[in-house]
């Protein structure tokens, strides 16, 4: 984790998010600014002209998963179902997914999904966050909160700024606001002296 | 008032010209000032280079015609790229692959600054082949993270 509070304002200059005032834990929290190529994500219009790759994702264990602006009232609701189904129905206790990561897969498509990638020093899965223009961390708390995600409602006047700034940049730029557990890089990064290979 | 279709973004070519049917695409990474934060994204498909490592590379590549090895050719490439980019290790398939191409040291943020449908650029962008916004969103972005390292990354839409 990184070291206390002084660590956002080293890396951040201006404050983006408002975080709250209750934290819960000392796990520490990221929020990142996602600017979506909406049209891949619809998959609309193929006649148009779209350049090939011109996205990215990124890529994080589904443990980290806290919300996702866009997708919150529909991971919610699943999540409330689940847990009721979770009394009747035994077999989703053996899922390798928790109820409330299976429920954020459930309904995060096509804004975030598990993926078929693998990390070799990690064992839970991977979730992917597609179709990218890019993606900009703007808030970093030492401290994890219980309920709670960003929105838009929380971003400060400069972060309100910076996401209009950047809506505009690409035509049908949907942006979203990814709130994740813990503040460490969002996988570990394997270096060839750490493999076999060395 | 930009064209809905247009994905130029920020760039502005040295050339009207085209030098290539192939497409250009440049991207922005934010070189974080730690490795204790970040996300780790896997380098653009196809990239010739970054503003920041042209120069190397191309001597890299002007030994390689001229008879060094493809292995020491590749070695010298991983090196001059390893301040931001490194071979990949981190992320393979469900088959057990790693992915060809390399991957990035944490980053504070990444960011296309924008698609040609065609070839203007002899080399690489740099911070001069970008429009007076693109320029102020690259000033706004680097004081956003101080300390971070802002590198230019050139990839070829093939």
């Amino acid at each position: 984790m990184l070291q206390e509070m002084d660590a956002p304002t080293q890396l951040i200059r201006e404050r983006m998010v408002d975080f709250p005032n209750d934290g819960v834990g000392r796990d520490g929290t990221l929020v990142w600014l996602l600017a979506y190529a909406e049209r891949l994500l619809l998959d609309s219009r193929p006649d148009a002209y779209i350049p090939l790759e011109i996205t990215t994702h990124l890529l994080f264990p589904v443990d980290r998963f806290v919300g996702l602006d866009l997708t919150w009232e529909q991971h919610q609701k699943r999540y409330t179902e689940l847990l009721k189904s979770i009394e009747t129905e035994p077999m989703l206790r053996t899922n390798y997914l928790t109820a409330y990561e299976l429920a954020a897969v459930d309904t995060g498509r096509p804004h975030i999904d598990i993926s078929t990638i693998e990390h070799p020093q990690l064992t839970r899965p991977l979730m992917i966050v597609p179709h990218l223009y890019g993606a900009f961390l703007i808030g970093i708390s030492s401290v994890s909160y219980a309920d709670w995600h960003c929105t838009t409602r929380d971003l400060t006047e400069h972060g309100q700024a910076f996401y209009e700034r950047v809506k505009r940049i690409f035509p049908s730029t949907k942006l979203g606001l990814l709130t994740l557990r813990g503040t460490e890089p969002l996988v570990p990064l394997v270096l060839k002296s750490d493999t076999d290979d060395a | 008032m930009r064209r809905e279709e247009s994905y130029a973004g920020f760039l502005e070519p040295p050339s009207e010209h085209r030098v290539s049917n192939e497409g250009e695409r440049v991207w922005l990474f934010v070189r974080a000032p730690t490795d204790a934060v970040g996300a780790i994204v896997m380098e653009p498909y196809e990239m010739i280079a970054t503003d920041r490592t042209y120069e190397a590379e191309r001597a890299a590549k002007d030994a390689f015609r001229n008879g060094i090895s493809y292995k020491e050719y590749r070695k010298q490439i991983e090196r001059i790229r390893s301040p931001l980019f490194v071979p990949n290790f981190t992320f393979r398939s469900d088959y057990g692959e790693f992915y060809d191409e390399m991957v990035s040291r944490p980053v504070l943020a990444v960011f296309l600054m924008g698609a040609l449908e065609k070839g203007y650029h002899e080399q690489v962008y740099t911070y001069d082949d970008l429009t007076d916004d693109g320029k102020a969103f690259y000033d706004f972005i680097k004081t956003l993270y101080p300390g971070s390292e802002l590198y230019l990354a050139t990839a070829l839409e093939t």
